[in-house]
C-alpha cells in the first residue's frame, strides 16, 4: 500500500488538499474522486487533480501538508 | 571496541540503532564469504539491510537477489589500473553498466552474492573499495576533480584526501554513525567540492598568522539536500592542511556521540546544527581539536557547478587535461576499456570522475592533444557537448524508482535534445529534472529545475506534468531555487520551456547568467511571463 498526496484544483482556483492510503496510482485518482463526494453536498467544479507525492506505507506514514498551496493550475 | 557508545543505553533508540548495537555494520564483511559460497538464499531477511555498508544494495524486487554496487573513489581519481579493472568487473558480472554518481562514485548493477567476493578480491588488488560507500559511516570524500593539476586551486588536496579517506576506512571508531555522513575536501576557488550540500566540507581559505600568510581552509557543517533541504553553515575556525584531519575526526565524533538516534529521519548533521547553532558547534569542536584559530580569509571565489568541459593547461608546465561529456553519467564497459586505452596512449592513463558524473582525462602532453582529439571515442563523448545536453542533469524517474511519479532520464535527453536544435544562449543553463520531490535529482540548485507530478484532468485524462523552479545555485553560500506557479503537462514542457528560455535569452545582458539574471528581474516576473506563455498554450492535454 501506498499513502498519495494530491491537490485538486477547482474551476475557481481554490485548492483542496487530499491524502489517499490506495494500492496503485489509479485507485489512489478514483479515491480522490469518492472521498471529495463524500465530503461536498454539492461537488465543486474540479479543474484537475494532482499527485505530488507518495511513500510506501510499511508502519504507518503520512505527510504535512502545506498550510498556503502555490498551486494554481 | 576503542570508545564507549555513549547513547547505548538511550531508551528511545530507533530500531536500526538497537540492531547496530547487536552487531556492527562491518561485521557484514565476515559474513559475505559465507553467502557467496551458500547463495542469496543463505542470507537472513534481517541482514539485508546491513549490506550497505559493504557498499551493497539490494535492487529492486529485493527477492531476485540482484545487487547495486557502489566503489568508492576519493576526489575522483583513478588510475588506468584502477579504470581497467572496474570496466572488467562491469563487463564480467554487471551487465557491462558503468554508472558515475553525483559523489564520484561508481556504480554497477544486477550483481549477485556469488560475485562478491572476486569482486572484492579484484577492487582490492588496485586499491579500491566498496566498504563505506553506503551505510551509516563516512562515506567517499568528494573533493576536487582537478586535485593536484589544477590551476585554480589554492593547494594539493591529494595526500590530505588519502589521510581522511585512509583513517575512516574499516574504522570501528566510526562505524556506526546516526546516519550517512558526506565529506567534501576541496582547495577549488570555484567550489568545486560542491561544498554547501555536505554534511562537513573544507573550503579554501588564507589567513596571516605571526606575520605569515598561511593557506589552508575554512569548515563549513550541517549540509544536505534530501527532502528538508538545508545549505551548510560557515563555523568561524581557520584549518592548516595539517589540522585537517583532526577537525575532520572532531567533527564525525561529534556527530556519533551528539547525532540524534531516535528519529531515523531526523538524524542527519544537519538537525544537529539546527539546533546548536554554529557557535556551539565550534565550541564543542574546539574541546577535540584544541586550540584553532578563528575564520580567515575565504578564497573560494565562485562556483564551478563540476563541469570542466574542453582542453586545458594544468598546474605543470606541458601538460592538459581533458574534460568530456558523459551523458547522464552512463557508460557501457567497453567504451570504459576505449576510454582507458586512450588516456593511456596519449596521457599516462589516469582519469577523474567529476559530481556532475562526467569524465576528465588528465596529464596529456601538449604534443599529444592532436592526436587524441581526434580518437572516435569523442564523438560519442564529446568535448563540447551541445549547451543544454551538456548541462541537464536527472535522477531515475520511474524506469527504476519506485517513488517517482514521472519518466525523467529519457524525457530529460529528449528535452535537452530539442532545445539545443531550437535556440542558443550565450551562457550554460543548469537543468535538473527529478521525478519526485526528494533530491536525487538536485533540483534544489539548478539554474531550472523540473520537478514531476501527475496529474488526472477535467476530462478524466492522465498526465504526467511538472512544475518549475528557479534560480538555484551554490554562489555565495547557495540558494534553493524558487517554484513558480503553474503545471506543465510534460507533452508541452519542450515548447513551454523553449519559449520561457527564448524570454530568458531576450531579456537578459550579454553574458548574464540564469542565476544573475532571477537576481536581476526577480521571481515575478518570470512568473508573469510563464503566466503568458501557459495563458496562450494548452498545458493540460
Amino acid at each position: 500500500m501506498n499513502v498519495y498526496r494530491f491537490e485538486v484544483t477547482t474551476a475557481d482556483q481554490k485548492v483542496i488538499p487530499a491524502v489517499i492510503v490506495a494500492s496503485t496510482d489509479e485507485k489512489a485518482f478514483s479515491l480522490v474522486e469518492v472521498e471529495l463526494e463524500k465530503y461536498y453536498l454539492k461537488l465543486p467544479d474540479i479543474e484537475n487533480i494532482t499527485l505530488f507525492e507518495k511513500k510506501k506505507l510499511r508502519n504507518g506514514g503520512g505527510f504535512v501538508v502545506p498550510y498556503e498551496t502555490n498551486s494554481r493550475r | 571496541m576503542a570508545y564507549e557508545k555513549i547513547w547505548a543505553n538511550d531508551p528511545k533508540l530507533n530500531k536500526t540503532e538497537l540492531k547496530k548495537l547487536e552487531k556492527d555494520g562491518l561485521e557484514v564483511l565476515k559474513d559475505i564469504p559465507y553467502y557467496a559460497e551458500n547463495g542469496f538464499s543463505s542470507i537472513p531477511k534481517e541482514e539485508w539491510d546491513s549490506f550497505k555498508w559493504a557498499g551493497l544494495y539490494l535492487q529492486r524486487p529485493k527477492k531476485d537477489g540482484y545487487f547495486m554496487m557502489r566503489v568508492k573513489v576519493p576526489t575522483g581519481i583513478l588510475s588506468f589500473d584502477q579504470l581497467v579493472t572496474l570496466a572488467q568487473i562491469s563487463k564480467d558480472y554487471g551487465r557491462s553498466i558503468f554508472d558515475i554518481t553525483t559523489r564520484q562514485a561508481i556504480q554497477f548493477h544486477w550483481l549477485t552474492i556469488e560475485n562478491i567476493p572476486d569482486i572484492f578480491h579484484r577492487l582490492s588488488h588496485v586499491g579500491l573499495s566498496t566498504t563505506g560507500a553506503c551505510g551509516d559511516i563516512p562515506r567517499n570524500i568528494i573533493g576536487n576533480p582537478l586535485a593536484g593539476i589544477d590551476r585554480d586551486e589554492v593547494l594539493d588536496t591529494r595526500p590530505i584526501v588519502k589521510q581522511v579517506s585512509d583513517f575512516f576506512q574499516n574504522n570501528e571508531d566510526f562505524s556506526n554513525l546516526p546516519r550517512k555522513f558526506k565529506m567534501s575536501i576541496n582547495a577549488n576557488i570555484y567550489n568545486a567540492g560542491n561544498a554547501e550540500i555536505n554534511d562537513c566540507a573544507f573550503i579554501p581559505a588564507a589567513k596571516v598568522i605571526k606575520g605569515e600568510r598561511k593557506v589552508g581552509f575554512h569548515l563549513k557543517v550541517g549540509g544536505g539536500l534530501s527532502s528538508a533541504p538545508k545549505l551548510a553553515q560557515l563555523v568561524d575556525i581557520f584549518i592548516l592542511p595539517e589540522q585537517v584531519l583532526e577537525v575532520a575526526k572532531g567533527v564525525t565524533t561529534i556527530f556519533r556521540d551528539f547525532g540524534y538516534r531516535e528519529k531515523r529521519h531526523r538524524a542527519r548533521l544537519k538537525f544537529l546544527v539546527e539546533d546548536w547553532g554554529v557557535e556551539k558547534f565550534k565550541d564543542t569542536l574546539l574541546k577535540y581539536t584544541g586550540p584553532l584559530e578563528g575564520a580567515g580569509e575565504d578564497l573560494t571565489n565562485g562556483w564551478n557547478a563540476g563541469y570542466f568541459y574542453g582542453v586545458y593547461p594544468q598546474k605543470q608546465a606541458g601538460l592538459h587535461y581533458v574534460g568530456i561529456n558523459i551523458p547522464l553519467g552512463r557508460l557501457h564497459a567497453d567504451d570504459v576499456l576505449e576510454l582507458a586505452r586512450v588516456a593511456k596512449l596519449y596521457g599516462d592513463g589516469e582519469v577523474r570522475t567529476c559530481g556532475t558524473q562526467n569524465i576528465i582525462i588528465a596529464n596529456v602532453p601538449t604534443e599529444n592533444i592532436e592526436a587524441l582529439l581526434n580518437e572516435k571515442l569523442f564523438e560519442k563523448y564529446p568535448l563540447k557537448p551541445p549547451q543544454f545536453t551538456g548541462y541537464a542533469v536527472s535522477c531515475t524517474g520511474t524506469e527504476f524508482c519506485n517513488l517517482a511519479l514521472t519518466e525523467t532520464k529519457e524525457r530529460m535527453k529528449r528535452i535537452a535534445l530539442f532545445l539545443d536544435q531550437e535556440l542558443s544562449i550565450d551562457v550554460p543553463v543548469r537543468m535538473h529534472m527529478t521525478g519526485c520531490p526528494n533530491s536525487c535529482g538536485q533540483r534544489q540548485i539548478a539554474d531550472l529545475g523540473l520537478q514531476g507530478v501527475l496529474m488526472r484532468n477535467k476530462e478524466k485524462k492522465m498526465v504526467q506534468a511538472f512544475e518549475i523552479y528557479v534560480g538555484g545555485t551554490l554562489l555565495n553560500n547557495g540558494e534553493i531555487n524558487h517554484k513558480l506557479k503553474g503545471k506543465i503537462a510534460g507533452e508541452h514542457l519542450p515548447n513551454v520551456l523553449k519559449q520561457f528560455l527564448e524570454y530568458f535569452r531576450d531579456t537578459k545582458q550579454p553574458k548574464e547568467t540564469f542565476y544573475e539574471y532571477v537576481q536581476r528581474v526577480g521571481v515575478e516576473s518570470l512568473q508573469i511571463e510563464l503566466d503568458r506563455i501557459l495563458g496562450t498554450t494548452v498545458t493540460t492535454a
